[in-house]
Parts: C-alpha cells; sequence; structure tokens
C-alpha cells in the first residue's frame, strides 16, 4: 500500500497560551475525501490552514509523499499543488475571469494557456456569461461558484474546503454540495473538508474526523462514526438525540441493567454496579407506539416504556417526538405511520432493542443536552 | 517619491504584522500625519547644526536638508494611509492569496492592488502635505538663492517684501503643479475603478 499523500506528526498549536490542536498523527490518503467534523471552536479551520500548508504548525511536521515539507519559503513548490476555498468567497476585486485565472497567474502560467485552461470551469461552473463581470456585482451563489472554478483550474492535488457552504442559503447550498461531489469524483481529487454540519460531513466523506478541543476524538467512515461513536463526546457530535446518564445496577437473572431517572434500562452488557454510566440511543431507533395500538408479544431483548408526549416537532418527513418517560426520550415517526399527529400529553409507548443501547466510555460531553435535561427533573 | 517608497512598505510592514510595540508605532504613525511642518524643521535643523548628532555631514541649509523634512513629513501621512487601507481588507483575504499560490512578494502586490484606490489618496494626502509645506523648508533649507530656495519659500519673502506680483505669480506656479499632479493620480484613480480588469 502507498503511504499517505499527506501526514500529520506530533502536531501542537498554541494560541496565547491554550493548546488548540493537538494532533500526534493523522493521515491523508491519495484520492480520498477526508472530512472533519466538529463543533466550532474545535480548532477545525487551524487543522485545515496546517494540511494546507499555509500555517507552519508551532510544533510537528506535516509530510508529504513521506518527505518532511520545508519551512519557510522552501515550501512554495509543494504548496502550489494545494489549494484552498474558504467559508467567504474572498473574490478580488476585478472581474470574474481575473480572480478565476488568478492562481494560474501567480504560478507564471502565459496569458494564452490561461485563458485555455480557464475555459472549461467557467463553462462547467455555469460561468461563461459571467467572465466581464465585476466580482462586487455578483450574487452569493455565483461568488462561491467563481471561488469554486477560481480552485479546481489550479487543478489541486489536494483540495480543501473550509466550510465552504455555510454561508449560502439552503437550494444554493444543496446545489453546491452535489456540483462539489461531481467534480471531485469525476476529477479524482484528494479533498478534505472541514466543517460542523454532519450531514455534509457524512454525504461527501470517505472517512470522517471528529475534531473535538483540538484532538482527534474518532476517526473512521461515516456509518462507523454514527453508528458506533467512540465516546459520549463524539455521540454528541454526530447527533445522538437520546444521551442519558444513568447508574448500573446489580444484575438480575443474568441481565445487566441500568437506573436512568427511576425507570430501569436493560443493557446488551454487564457493568459493574453502582458505576455511572452515560446511555445513547439513536432516535431511529425507537418504536412508538399509541397505548390503543395492538399489544406485540413482549420481547425480552427490549426495552420498553411508557411516558407523555412533551413536544412534536415537524422535521421534513418525520416528526420529532420528545416523550417523558421519568426521563426525556426523543424518538421519529412518520406523517403516515399514526393516522393523527400526537398531541402533548398524550400517553404513548417507546420500544427500542437492548442491542441499540450503547454504554458511551468518557469523555462525555460537557453541558450537553443530557445535562440540562436531567437537570431539568432533578 | 522617497515617502512613498517608505511610507507604503512600512504601513504594509504595520498592517500585516502583529509585535509588541506595534500599537505604540501605529500610535507614533498617527501622530506624525498631523506633525505640524514648524515642528519636524525645527528638530531636523537642531540633528543637522554643526554642534548636532549629525552636524558633520554639513547638510543643514542645503537641498537635501529639504529633501529629508519632506520625507519626515509626508511618510507617516503615506503610512498612515496605507496602514488603513490594508487594515480594511479582510484578513482572510491575504490567507486566500497564499492558499491559490502566492509567493509572500506576490501576496503583497495583489494587496496592494486591491487597495489601489486608498493607496492613491495616501499619495494625494502625502503631495499635498509636501508640496503646501514652507517652515520646516525655511528653517533647515534657509531660503538661500539658487539653492534651497522652492516655491512657497519664495512665496513667503516675497509677500513679505511687498512683491504682490511675483507672489501671486509664484502662487499661481504652485497651484497649477498641484493642480497638475492631483489630476493626474485622479485619472488614474478613477479609471481603474471603471474599467473592467484586465483590460481589453
Amino acid at each position: 500500500m502507498p503511504g499517505p499523500l499527506v501526514e500529520l506528526r506530533d502536531v501542537e498549536v498554541h494560541y496565547s497560551g491554550a493548546r488548540v490542536l493537538s494532533i500526534p498523527r493523522l493521515e491523508l490518503q491519495e484520492g480520498e475525501i477526508l472530512t472533519v467534523l466538529g463543533p466550532n471552536g474545535a480548532g477545525k479551520s487551524t487543522l485545515m490552514r496546517i494540511l494546507a500548508l499555509i500555517e507552519e504548525p508551532e510544533y510537528g511536521e506535516a509530510f508529504y509523499r513521506g518527505a518532511a515539507v520545508p519551512r519557510g519559503p522552501a515550501r512554495l513548490p509543494i504548496r502550489r499543488r494545494f489549494t484552498v476555498i474558504f467559508q467567504e468567497p474572498l473574490l478580488a476585486d476585478t472581474t470574474v475571469l481575473g480572480n478565476v485565472e488568478m492562481g494560474l497567474r501567480f504560478r507564471g502560467v502565459p496569458r494564452q494557456d490561461r485563458r485555455r485552461r480557464v475555459q472549461p470551469w467557467l463553462e462547467r461552473l455555469g460561468l461563461s456569461s459571467l467572465t466581464r463581470r465585476r466580482t462586487s456585482t455578483l450574487s452569493g451563489g455565483e461568488a462561491q461558484r467563481t471561488s469554486l472554478a477560481r480552485a479546481f483550474v489550479l487543478e489541486p492535488e489536494v483540495l480543501l474546503l473550509d466550510e465552504p457552504f455555510s454561508s449560502l442559503d439552503p437550494p444554493a447550498r444543496e446545489e453546491m454540495l452535489l456540483t462539489l461531489k461531481e467534480i471531485l469524483e469525476s476529477t479524482g481529487t484528494t479533498a478534505v473538508l472541514v466543517t460542523h454540519d454532519r450531514d455534509e460531513a457524512f454525504l461527501l466523506g470517505d472517512r470522517v474526523v471528529a475534531l473535538i478541543n483540538g484532538r482527534v476524538a474518532q476517526v473512521g467512515d461515516p456509518e462507523d462514526l454514527r453508528l458506533r461513536p467512540a465516546s459520549g463526546e463524539v455521540a454528541r457530535l454526530v447527533g445522538f438525540e437520546n444521551l442519558w446518564s444513568a447508574t448500573a445496577l446489580p444484575l438480575r437473572s443474568d441481565v445487566s441493567r441500568a437506573e436512568v431517572g427511576g425507570r430501569q434500562i436493560l443493557l446488551p452488557s454487564i457493568r459493574q454496579p453502582g458505576k455511572d454510566l452515560l446511555l445513547g440511543v439513536r432516535a431511529e431507533e425507537i418504536t412508538l407506539l399509541r397505548t390503543d395500538a395492538p399489544e406485540a408479544e413482549r420481547n425480552e431483548n427490549e426495552n420498553r416504556f411508557q411516558g407523555n408526549v412533551t413536544r412534536v416537532i415537524p422535521k421534513g418527513p418525520l416528526l420529532w417526538i420528545e416523550v417523558d418517560c421519568g426521563f426525556p426520550l426523543v424518538g421519529f415517526l412518520s406523517r403516515e405511520e399514526l393516522r393523527k399527529a400526537p398531541i402533548p400529553g398524550e400517553r404513548i409507548i417507546a420500544r427500542f432493542p437492548v442491542s441499540c443501547v450503547r454504554c458511551l466510555p468518557p469523555p462525555w460531553p460537557e453541558n450537553s443536552r443530557r445535562d440540562r435535561l436531567n437537570g431539568k427533573q432533578e | 517619491m522617497a515617502s512613498l517608497l517608505l511610507g507604503i512598505p512600512v504601513g504594509m510592514f504595520l498592517a500585516l504584522n502583529r509585535f509588541p510595540g506595534r500599537k505604540l508605532a501605529v500610535t507614533l504613525v498617527n501622530t506624525g500625519m498631523g506633525l505640524p511642518p514648524v515642528v519636524v524643521g525645527l528638530f531636523i535643523s537642531i540633528f543637522l547644526w554643526r554642534s548636532g548628532p549629525l552636524g558633520s555631514l554639513d547638510l543643514l541649509y542645503t537641498p537635501a536638508a529639504i529633501f529629508i523634512a519632506q520625507v519626515v513629513i509626508a511618510a507617516p501621512i503615506v503610512t498612515g494611509l496605507t496602514l488603513a487601507a490594508i487594515q480594511q481588507i479582510n484578513p482572510r483575504f491575504q490567507l486566500q492569496l497564499t492558499a491559490l499560490g502566492a509567493s509572500h512578494f506576490q501576496v503583497l502586490v495583489e494587496l496592494c492592488r486591491e487597495t489601489s484606490l486608498p493607496l492613491l489618496a495616501g499619495v494625494m494626502a502625502g503631495f499635498g502635505g509636501v508640496i503646501s509645506e514652507v517652515g520646516a523648508s525655511m528653517m533647515v533649507g534657509g531660503n538661500l538663492k539658487d539653492s534651497t530656495r522652492v516655491l512657497t519659500t519664495a512665496t513667503v519673502l516675497e509677500t513679505s517684501k511687498g512683491n504682490f506680483v511675483v507672489a501671486i505669480a509664484l502662487s499661481v506656479i504652485l497651484l497649477f503643479l498641484a493642480f497638475a499632479v492631483n489630476l493626474a493620480l485622479t485619472l488614474i484613480q478613477q479609471k481603474r475603478q471603471r474599467s473592467a480588469w484586465p483590460p481589453r
């Protein structure tokens, strides 16, 4: 197997005394799309600037194809194989054409060649009619497409994207995401996408890095992170709707249980009694039933609670249902599933298989929904 | 001219770098923008006096002394306006230029391009300061005939002698010079604003 295209080793960055980034090792393989998912202030942008070779880390080193990247002006030739698309388009105050050919100009490409290379990208991104327009007159979407063309014209070996679409409205954003995905796939460009949007991260990433407080909390394929988070923090980051603080109880007939808000949850594996736990269950794994629904046979391998509906929030084709079972629980219902949407106060049954309950190792998120909601009833 | 060569790089340096003492430097520049020419003249005279620290150079009452005084007056104006112009650019723009493969020098050129309008304003202001200045030139130049008598100092002299006709003539020449230079600069400024780039 060939070595990684880019590798960071023992990278650390401090800003005014505080450590903002600490990456013992991170690899970027040729041809892959790596997404970096993290909350605001996790050090995502710093990591991206270091991977893009536009910022030199305080400690540690970046490697390109196995060789350490030199510091200072000597890194320019390697740096020019990389480019970055930022959150805002950051266009120079000239025409669309002037911007798109800017990177080629920096590389000393003669004017005629520039025109020839720019043309296909202007067409592909629908900018052909705008070439002479000044950038100050462009719409947000047009500006971001210009920024995209400006990067792709360089045919970079590595393209880095720093939350590139977060300033666009949802339709434009969706369209840009798909355009980007298609271009990346057709050109086989290695890419790093930095985002706080998990849908974006999971849609585009071959591999996802969960970055929390400047540390890599988990690296894996999207399904791994989505369904098997390595810790409570990652679970919160990837959107576990149900995170419950619990205490392990003594075994009863060989089944491990934990106490949550006065109720007992069956656990898939044995835990030491008295231990504090953080349990996670995805809302999609919870089945919600009306109390008058035909009673399914009681299953030993499932958890089952009755509670009162506290809130119903429409989310696309689904209804997000919050239930108070002694502890707060969230489940989804499709609009068709019940003839009538449940109303707050209504009794409802929640069922979920024991195997869906994950005991999440620390570190646990601070100040998470778990704390807010559990705090409410204490 | 010399104040441009000094002021623009210093302004860019101050705008783009963070270092201890930067705030003090910026404050000094801003003070310098409002520096009374007479004060500059006095200090440069003191420095250039025979018994002063630079007295051995024999520069007092020579055109070189006027040149030094003019640089000291105009450089802070150009520096300050460059600083303001560069600082109003989004700092991430610089990062974007780097990310597009610009070398350090190319980044600086591109930033100047981006701020060419405010930079030209700085040039005009610097020129205005220099051409209208009389106190410093008088003090360090000495207003010697055929050597350090410049248009402004000559005007003052002729007026005080009562030669209003000559004084007015000199003023008109001065005005015309100021007008011509500023016209040229304004034309450049406005043309850049209107024309699409690259031109064709």
